[in-house]
Formats: structure tokens, sequence, C-alpha cells
């Protein structure tokens, strides 16, 4: 075993680690307790930077623990976990900058940052599971650990929200259970690397087996990638406070969710069998269904976080459709969209977050005139938002044509019309919250803002650097280490050059 | 000056690529003519209030999505800065912030964003990767063709589409109304012959494209005529112009004419389509605050009648250049000629009613108090419509035409024919008549003529109301539709919700799966 074996469980234990010590930590420590998360944010950061270059340098690094006989927890690095690595570590630094001033003053808070550093320890593993029971495992370790953030408030409706959430992704982690027990029995441990080659010897034997394991394992994934009828837990638990919901929309839940997807039908049945198994046409039906309802749903919220994770459900749904097309440019759309979501979305969930955490105001129809108090957590929130729209050349853009190129590539003009639907109707949704903001006269006078800026800088800049990152990474699209360059270099191993 | 130079960006979204061809550099160096202009007059008008920052900040984001669409080698490209352009115009209607302006640029932007989507549709379907497109793409179907038509169409004002245009040139300030009406609108045509939209593989034929354009030219006249406000006006003749352009574009099918000579033509008749309605729209912003009214009225009715007499064709302005050019590229079309004399005709006369609204007294606008000091840059818009596109090295070919004495002849058939026209009816139906209130003859005469089109596309004014109750009401049915749905969802979710059933289920479930193990 050489020294980058190493690197997966060093980067899944500086967050695990910080996490647990931090539980201990009296609430008076503020000073060590920022210190510590943010040390170990920026460590994680480094170790994913240095795994980048070992695998960009043809290795793989590897690591097996054996739990019990015939039960190893292995991790392993490759171009898709990567990606998700990166996209988890990157943002949980930035959130845990906001999170530390969105919090300031608040109980609990070394409560908050222990499940919080667990929760991103749950997701860095999930990337990193090289096979389905690890996968399975930090699945439900990244359930149980969000609970704590939804509920962290500790009012009536978190709890209620908390138990919403809990049924939810619970009774979806029993599916996937189910599933990939009844996956090993037939076909023994499921490596990823294998790339479907398990599943496609079983194909004659067992088609109908075949795709009701498909089916148990999608729809316990489902849960957390919110696809409708299954996508009800995610509007409650905007309860949570923003920076959780930032976290939770943008990488934790719901992308274990999209990602885990990516996993199933690419990494576990392959692209051939899932086809042949005539699979993907339903899962591209839930997506296209999803991604219209989502839309629709987003267009009658009043409260703007609601309608931002309706925005969610919606958008989401962009990877798992783009998964089920199975080809190489839907794929390519598929995954990057992965990482220009999470920016985009926890732009907006940083902007929301801030408005109520200064101005008070969570209803779109509060915002009037609000683009004036807070001109540049509006801007932030503007490019974001057009983004999402897919407005050229922000990040949204760049995923939305890849997809719709992908669409073509199989045939499925249909989709594109989906494509550009949702596109028109994330502007009826989006625009008019713009319109209010900057073109609208306040209805009141604002709390004056203490300092110069006009809210903490630490609350400002998070959104500012994500909000900055959506735009660089539309923009440059075309350079060698953009995320579109790699999601290429991704769908090229799954579907050969 | 005919070679053409690319210059590639790969970093650039899926690599940009820019083309500076004949037809890009013409255009290009319109374009900032007209764009400085606007700002030299923008920055003499706007008071200094808290909207002038965000006014030019959006300024600027236009003109950048406008020189990019112009010098865009790629369809990725073509649609970034067209969409910026797009998107960003809204703030520049919207400037006065009151109601009716926001009504206006809300009209703009759902037929913009509707455009942009369509436009988007069919740049994907015509992407071929990796590494991007080039121009011309080769659109294989009708439908193709229809997605880029209804994609550009909106920004060109074909009819049936336009109605966005005059609200918005109305509650524009007029410096970047200027810009709007006369650089923007040409990268709609321009993105037509990028890509390819009048060439044989659409399948379209060429009597469809010929059939538009020239009901767009016809109707936009007519319906100009019709119209009071001297925005409006300018907003029709747009629409009757473009039609002249896919006219020219569509008969261009028919054979028998030289692809390069059409686009150049077309060319040059955009570049001096865009510098006249410049010009025109400083000169309007100069009548609506009262500066005019100090000048003496030669020099007004000489500032705002060399453009307007330029758009109508007459010998020795651009406009003869450019028809000329028309002319002679498609010569060997035979029904052109004609048209190109009516189309004068009709233009003569809109010009005509133009300046007899801009003469006559208007209402005092609400930007009054800021009389301005952009007498300047309205003058120097003056001298570029009178010098411009004479002085181009890629249309000395087409000024050496336009100059034979055969051909200033012929440039004089079209306006005096429309001149006379206009006058008879005046005269005529003006005759008896006391005081300057009411409609004038024309409009009243037009207003008959036009009842039929008002039928169906005219009579926006009066649906509009309706229009804007659809999407409200259409927008309560789906917010039912979904209510319903998500209540049902709402239900199941409760039922889950309950430990009793869930588990009920998953005991069910592994009994099931047991038997299959």
């Amino acid at each position: 075993m050489s020294w980058a074996d190493l690197l997966p469980p060093f980067i899944l234990g500086s967050s695990l680690l910080p996490g647990l010590v931090i539980f201990f930590l009296p609430e008076s420590r503020r000073t060590l307790r920022t210190a510590l998360n943010l040390a170990s944010a920026c460590l994680k950061l480094v170790a994913v930077a240095v795994l980048m270059a070992v695998v960009a340098t043809g290795g793989q690094p590897r690591w097996e623990w054996s739990l019990a006989p015939g039960f190893d927890l292995a991790l392993q690095a490759d171009a898709l976990s990567l990606l998700f690595v990166t996209l988890s570590a990157g943002l949980w630094l930035v959130t845990t900058v906001y999170a530390i001033a969105y919090l300031e003053g608040a109980p609990q808070r070394s409560r908050f940052f222990g499940f919080f550093s667990l929760c991103v320890s749950a997701t860095v593993g999930i990337a990193l599971s090289a096979d389905l029971l690890t996968f399975l495992v930090f699945y439900e370790i990244l359930t149980i650990t969000t609970y704590p953030l939804v509920v962290h408030r500790g009012t009536r409706r978190s709890l209620a929200a908390g138990g919403t959430y809990l049924v939810y992704t619970l009774s979806g982690g029993v599916l996937l259970f189910v599933g990939t027990a009844w996956l090993t029995a037939l076909a023994g441990p499921v490596d990823f690397a294998s790339g479907g080659a398990t599943v496609d010897t079983l194909i004659h034997e067992h088609p109908g087996a075949l795709r009701a394991i498909f089916a148990l394992l999608v729809a316990g994934l489902a849960v957390k990638a919110a696809i409708v009828p299954v996508h009800g837990w995610l509007p409650v638990a905007m309860i949570a406070p923003a920076p959780v919901s930032a976290l939770l929309h943008a990488v934790a839940v719901v992308k274990a969710g999209a990602f885990g997807i990516l996993r199933v039908v690419y990494d576990v049945y392959g692209v051939q069998a899932a086809t042949d198994l005539g699979v993907l046409t339903w899962l591209a039906g839930f997506a296209t269904i999803t991604i219209l309802f989502g839309s629709l749903r987003a267009l009658v919220q009043d409260d703007l976080k609601r309608r931002l994770a309706y925005s969610t459900v919606s958008q989401l749904s962009y990877i798992t459709l783009g998964a089920a097309l199975a080809t190489p440019l839907a794929l390519t759309g598929a995954v990057v969209h992965l990482v220009h979501q999470g920016l985009m979305k926890i732009t907006l969930f940083f902007c929301a977050g801030n408005l109520s955490e200064t101005l008070g105001v969570r209803r779109v129809s509060e915002m009037a005139g609000v683009g004036r108090r807070m001109p540049w957590t509006m801007r932030a929130f503007a490019v974001a938002a057009l983004g999402m729209i897919g407005t050229p050349p922000i990040a949204g853009f760049v995923s939305k044509w890849y997809l719709g190129a992908g669409a073509l590539s199989s045939g499925d003009g249909w989709a594109l019309a989906v494509l550009v639907a949702s596109g028109l109707l994330n502007a009826a949704y989006f625009l008019p919250i713009l319109k209010t903001a900057w073109f609208e006269p306040a209805r009141k006078a604002w709390p004056v803002s203490s300092g110069r800026l006009e809210t903490s800088w630490m609350l400002l800049l998070p959104p500012l650097v994500t909000a900055a990152l959506s735009l660089l990474v539309g923009v440059c699209a075309g350079v060698d280490a953009s995320p579109l360059a790699w999601a290429g270099r991704i769908a090229r191993e799954v579907f050969g050059p | 000056m005919t070679a053409t130079m690319t210059v590639e960006a790969p970093w650039l979204l899926f690599g940009g690529k820019l083309l500076f061809d004949p037809v890009s550099r013409a255009l290009l160096a319109s374009t900032l003519v007209i764009w400085g202009l606007a700002a030299w007059s923008a920055a003499r008008t706007l008071p200094a209030d808290e909207r002038r920052p965000g006014h030019f900040g959006f300024f600027g984001l236009v003109m950048g999505g406008n020189l990019i669409a112009t010098v865009a080698g790629d369809p990725v490209t073509f649609f970034l800065g067209y969409a910026l352009l797009g998107l960003c115009t809204y703030p520049l209607i919207a400037y006065d912030r009151t109601a009716s302006t926001l009504d206006s640029a809300r009209l703009y932007l759902v037929y913009m964003l509707i455009g942009e989507g369509l436009l988007l549709a069919a740049l994907v379907l015509s992407w071929s990767p990796p590494g991007g497109g080039t121009f011309p793409l080769h659109l294989d179907a009708r439908w193709l063709a229809l997605l880029v038509l209804g994609g550009l169409g909106v920004k060109a004002g074909i009819p049936g589409l336009h109605s966005w245009m005059p609200a918005a040139y109305r509650a524009t300030p007029s410096a970047a109304a200027s810009a709007l009406a006369g650089a923007t609108i040409s990268v709609a045509i321009l993105g037509t012959m990028r890509l390819g939209l009048f060439l044989p593989d659409t399948g379209v034929p060429s009597a469809a494209w010929v059939l538009l354009g020239t009901a767009g030219t016809l109707f936009g006249v007519v319906r100009g005529l019709t119209r009071s406000e001297p925005e409006h006006v300018l907003a029709y003749s747009s629409v009757s112009q473009m039609g002249i352009a896919i006219t020219v574009l569509g008969a261009r099918l028919t054979g028998g004419t030289s692809d390069a000579a059409v686009l150049l033509a077309v060319t040059a008749f955009l570049v001096h389509h865009g510098l006249a309605k410049g010009s025109l729209f400083l000169g309007v912003g100069l009548v609506r605050d009262g500066t005019l009214a100090r000048l003496p009225r030669a020099v007004v009715l000489g500032g705002l009648g060399i453009p307007a007499l330029a758009l109508a064709g007459l010998p020795l302005s651009s406009g003869s250049l450019a028809k000329t050019g028309l002319a002679e590229a498609t010569h060997l079309v035979d029904y052109l000629e004609p048209f190109l004399v009516v189309s004068s005709a009709a233009t003569m006369m809109l010009m005509l009613h133009f300046l007899e609204t801009v003469v006559a007294p208007t209402e005092p606008s609400p930007r009054r108090a800021h009389v301005s000091a952009a007498v300047g840059p309205w003058a120097a818009s003056v001298v570029s419509v009178l010098l411009a596109v004479w002085l181009w090295p890629d249309f000395r070919p087409m000024a050496r035409t336009a100059l034979r004495p055969e051909n200033m002849v012929h440039a004089l058939w079209g306006p005096s024919i429309g001149a006379l026209i206009w006058l008879a009816v005046t005269r005529t139906l003006r005759r008896g008549r006391r005081g300057p209130a009411g409609p004038s003859w024309v409009e009243r005469g037009a207003r008959v003529l036009t009842a039929r089109w008002e039928g169906w596309l005219g009579r926006y004014r009066e649906t509009r109301p309706a229009l804007r109750q659809l999407p409200t009401s259409a927008r309560r049915s789906l917010r039912h539709a979904a209510v319903d749905f998500e209540g049902a969802v709402g239900s199941l979710d409760r039922y889950v919700g309950t430990w009793t059933l869930t588990g009920t289920l998953f005991l069910i479930l592994l009994l099931a799966l047991s038997r299959l193990l």
C-alpha cells in the first residue's frame, strides 16, 4: 500500500475527526471551534488537490478495511468520485465560513458544527465509495447525521419537518438496502470499477429480478434526489437554517441521490444492460415529470426558500434525465450539472439566508426594492438565477446545452423541448424576483446596516465567491481543467472515445 | 478589403469563434458608431440620479452583447451575444420604473424569452460537437427554419411577433432607443443570414419568404400611418424595413443571384437603416425634451429630414446606395424591381407622416425638466447618415453604381410617387377642415384600409387587456392543477408518513423478496 492509497481515508477523516472533537468543545470556545472548522476544511481541500494530481497521473488509490468477514469498506478515487469530492470539499469550506457568521450568537453551535462535519464526511464517503455496500453504509450515515441539522432550531415546525425528512429518507434507505442485498445475493459484491460487468453476466438469466432490483435501488435513491412523487420532504426541510439548506440543496443530501443514480446506471448496471432492460425510459419519464412539476410548483410559492426548494426538485432531475438518456453528451451534461447546479443553488440559498438574516425578508412579496439595500447579495442572486434559467455564459447554460445536444443524439427530441420549456418556467419564477428586488420601490425603510458593508463580510463573501465561480465555469467551459472538460473525460471513460 | 479573418477562443464556452468578413466588418463599424453616438447622447441627457449608473451598466452590457453577436463566428458565440443583448435590454426599457414602462418591458421580455427558447432549440439542433460548428449551418428541415425564424423574428419584428416593439421604443429613453432600433435589430437579420435561414436546404420555398417579407413591408407602413406617436411610427417603419431585407434574402432562393453580392447588399441596407433609424430616434429625443423647439425650423426639418428621406431612398442618400445595391444584386429576379419601387413609395409616405407627427406639437415628456445638450450627437448622427455608407471601402462598387445618372433618376421614382400620393391624399382630404386637431387624414384613410389587418393582427391594442388576462388565468388554472396534484401527493405523504403503513408495506415487500431469492 503506497501513501497515495491512504489519501481517500485521510480525506474522509479530515472532517470526521474534527467533527467528533467539536462535539466535546464547550459552547464558549468559539475561536478554537472556528479555527478547527476552517483548518480542517482547508486541509481537506489540499488533500483533494493532491488526490487529483495522483489520479491525473494515472494512479487509482484504493483503501479497504474489513468490518466483518466478507464485508469490507472500500474507498477508491476515480474521475466521477473526484468530481463530487472536489465539489463537496470546496463548497464545504465556503459554507463553513457562511455558517460561522450565520449562527453567530446562536445556541448549540458545537452540536451544529459537529453534525455539519459528520454530514460532509458522509458525503465524501459516498463520493469515494468503491462498491455498492460501502455506498449504502455512507448513504445511511448521511441520513442520520443530517437530521439534527434539519431540526437544529428545535421548534415544533422544524421537529415536524425533521420527522417528515426521516420517514422519507429512512424508507428510501430500506429500499436501497433491499436492492443492494438482493443484487449482492445474485451477483456477489458489486464493485463500481467493473462498470456493470457483474450485471452483464446475469442479464439473460434474471432479467425480471434485475429490473426489480433497479427499481428498488433507484426508488431508494430517488427519495434523496427528490424525484416526484417522493420529493415531499425537500420543500418541508427548508425550515432548516440557511447554511444547512444551502449544503442540503447543493451538495450533501440531494446530490447523494443524484450521484447514486449515476453510479447505479453507469457503474452497477452499465449503459448496455440498463438500455437492454428498458429501465432507462422509465427513469427519463420520472425525471421529465419532476422537471416540469418542480418548476410549476415553484411558480406559485411566495416563500423564497420554498420557491428555491421546488426549483431544486426541478433542476436535480436534469441530472437524472441526462443519466437516463445514456449518450456521451447527455452524460457529460448530467455530470457537469452536478457541479453547476451545486454552485448556483448554494449561491441562491446563501442570498436567501442573507436577506432573512439581515433584513428579515423571507417572502418574494417582501423583496420590493431590496436590490438597493443589498446590491451585492442581489447581484450574486441575479447571476445564479440567470444561470438556472440557462443564460449564457453562466454555468447553467453549459449544462443545458449538453443535455439538449445529448437528448438529440439519443433521438429523444422531446427532451430538448422539455429543457426549453423548463428554461421558460425557470424564467417565469426567477425573473419576477429580480424585477421586484430591483425595479420596485421599497415599501418600508430597511434596517440600517451597522458597518460599511450591506451585511457581515462573512455572509457576503460566500455567495459572491460561488456566484463568480458559476460565471467562471461557464465562461471558461472550454478550458482543460473546467468541470465540463472533466465531465467529458468521465463520459469518454464510460462510452469509450 | 474582402479578406476574411477568424479569431478562435477555444477556452470560451465550447470553443468561441469570431468572424471578421465584409458583412461583420461593416456591421461592426456601424454598430460602434450608433452605440457611440447613443452613449454620447445618453451622457448628456440622463439626469444624474440613482438610475443613471444602472442604466449605463446595462447600456454597456447590451452593447457588448450586440458586438459579440455581430462578429460571432459560430452558433454558440452568436447565442451568447444575442441572449446577453436580449435580457439586458429589459432594464433599459424599464428605465422610468412607471407601471406603463414596466408593462412595456415585460411585454418585450416575454416575447424575447420565448424567442430565445426557440432559438436555443434551433442552435442545439444544428450544433455539431465537439469543437462547435462553423457558419453557415445547414438546416435541413422546415420546422428547424421555423424555430430560427421564431427565435430571431421577434427581434426583427416580423408581423405577428412585433407587438412589443412600438411600446418598448416609446418607453426607452431616446438615446438607448436609438441604439436598440438602429443597431440591435440588425443582429436579428444578420443571424438569419449566418444561420443559413434563407438557403435552399431549409426546404422553405422562396415564395414563402417573399410573401412574409412583403407582408411585413406593407403592414409596417400601413400600421405606421395610423399612429401619431413618433416612436410608434418609427417602430412600424422598422417592421417595414426588415420586411424588405427578408424579401430580398428570400428572393435570392429563386436563383440567378450571387450569394456574396446579395449578402453584402443586405449588409449595406442594414448599415444604412441602422444609422438613419438611430439618428431619427436621437432627433425624437430632442423633440420630446423640447430642445428642437428652440432651434430654427430649417435646421430641425433638415436634421430629421435627411435620415427620414434616406430611408425612402432618395438619390444621393444612403438609402439610394442600399437600394441600388439590392436591385443590382438581385437583378435577375424580375419582381424585385417593382417591389423595391413600391416599398420606396410606401416608406416615403410613412416618413412624411413621421415628419408631420414630430413637427406637430407633441405632449411634453416627463423628462422635459432635463433639457438636453444632446444636439452634438444628433448632428454627428446626421453627418454619419450623409457620409458613412459612401465612404465604406467594401461598399464602393455599390456607390459607383448608385451614382450613375440613370440609377439616380430611377431612384427618384419610388419617393416621388410616395410623396405625390401623400400630398394628394392629405390635400384633398384636409380641404375644408379646420384646426390641426384629430387624426390626420392619412391616418383615417389608412385606418379604413387596414380594418382587415386590424381584425387579426393589428388589433393587439384592443385585445391586449384580454391577452394580459390570459397568462393570469392560465397561471391560475396551472396553479389549481398543481395544487390538486400536490394535494394528492400530500395525502400520499401522510399515508407514507404513518409508520404502520410503511412498516406493513416493507414487511410484505420483504416476504415477497424472500420468496424470489
